[in-house]
């Protein structure tokens, strides 16, 4: 009996990078191309680099790792003693758990779901003894918690508390000029894209041109199609294979840590789906 | 919570069970060389990934990934090959995704030195 299959024309997709569209020949000892990476910016709370050369699939995994997958600590269990306070119990808590600590995560362990005691290995104790002595007349404001907190290893998919950073990405934007661009026009040209895309130059018979200076800094609101009399003097596209990424670490974990975490957790995908397929290889299994 | 479509819980299902990481469909439309895999606990972060992997093998003929359900976590991934077995195909994709992986991990340790080397940080910079 002929199996039944999917037509691949109905769905392929013009810009895919699959065995059609590759054109540099394969070799026999890699089958993926490879690219670059280049880091712009970088320190501990910010990191801005960009991924050239990579396919914007395995970069989106990775954006889609940070965000869901890299662990923090984060506080879960609040005991508490004393609140004499406005802040209802649940209140604080909530907003205890959402203070983000200065706690390596990568010295801890996740904690296993059946375990009721709390060991030194998967969580942090702390104890919160605090009383507000600003004004100690009004009983009102009065503030006094005495609270004791525990915090655990979790995963952004879990709470969002636990996530580590913001992560996003764009492509390279890419403006040409389909004809010159002169005087009054050139002055609209500029007004139109962000501070340091476009450059007025005067060429040697005196005329003001416009020039391309810098696409990276565009913010891409394509205001220059409003205008009728130069939205014929540009093209504005992306570049697909080339990806400004950038981390912003609100966690223990600096802005670089992230993004080798990130790396570190899609290897052990692959690894684990490895295993897995290394085991049906020898023996099959059907659902 | 495993419901039913009238709104009360199923039964018998037990949610417990250990639930393998990947299995395949059976059906009419399914041979070695055409399979749709099953790969529990995964989403969108690997799907798309291994489909862009698998898709730069000259011998495939089609591959696609969906999530069935997004309350569900599993991907289904279809592999079709004019003469290659498709578990093998994903066993190459997955290690070929792990081998970009690890050359990606090493050109961010070596572009993370660069920089910390090219651009030693400030005394006024906190811990």
């Amino acid at each position: 009996m002929e199996v039944r299959r999917l037509k691949v024309e109905e769905f392929q997709l013009v810009h895919e990078m699959d065995a059609k569209n590759v054109k540099e020949p394969e070799s026999s000892a890699s089958a993926s191309p490879s690219g670059r990476i280049e880091i712009i910016s970088m320190d501990p709370l910010e990191m801005e680099l960009d991924f050239i050369g990579y396919d914007i699939a395995i970069i989106n995994a990775y954006r889609r790792i940070t965000l869901a997958e890299v662990a923090t600590m984060a506080i879960e269990k609040v005991y508490m003693y004393n609140n004499t306070s406005i802040v209802q119990d649940e209140v604080l808590a909530h907003r205890l758990g959402l203070v983000p600590l200065k706690v390596d995560p990568r010295f801890f362990e996740f904690r296993n779901k059946d375990e009721t005691e709390w060991g030194a290995q998967d969580s942090v104790k702390y104890e919160l003894n605090v009383r507000c002595t600003k004004n100690q007349e009004a009983s009102t404001n009065e503030t006094n918690p005495d609270v004791l907190y525990v915090h655990r290893k979790g995963i952004g998919s879990d709470h969002a508390k636990f996530q580590p950073g913001m992560c996003w990405y764009r492509m390279l934007p890419e403006i040409e000029l389909t004809r010159e661009v002169e005087g009054k026009q050139a002055d609209l040209l500029q007004t139109c894209f962000s501070p340091g895309v476009i450059d007025i130059v005067t060429t040697a018979n005196g005329k003001r041109i416009a020039k391309i200076k810098d696409a990276r800094n565009d913010s891409c609101s394509r205001n220059v199609f409003q205008h009728d009399s130069i939205k014929d003097a540009v093209k504005l596209t992306r570049k697909t294979d080339h990806i400004i990424f950038y981390i912003e670490s609100h966690s223990a974990l600096k802005s670089y840590e992230i993004l080798e975490e990130a790396v570190k957790i899609m290897s052990t995908k692959c690894d684990m789906l490895l295993g897995e397929i290394e085991k049906h290889l020898e023996t099959p299994m059907e659902t | 919570m495993p419901v039913g479509a009238d709104g009360f819980r199923l039964q018998n299902v037990n949610e417990n069970k250990e639930k393998n990481k990947l299995e395949w469909v059976t059906g009419p439309s399914q041979d070695d060389y055409n399979r749709t895999f099953v790969i529990n606990d995964e989403d969108h972060t690997l799907g798309n990934a291994l489909k862009h992997i698998i898709m730069q093998n000259p011998d495939v003929e089609f591959c696609g990934y969906t999530v069935p359900h997004p309350m569900e976590r599993k991907i289904h991934v279809r592999v079709q090959t004019h003469s290659t077995p498709a578990l093998q195909v994903l066993h190459k994709a997955l290690k070929d995704l792990k081998k970009l992986n690890e050359e990606i991990r090493e050109k961010i340790e070596v572009e993370v030195q660069r920089y910390k080397d090219t651009h030693p940080p400030s005394d006024a910079e906190a811990d």
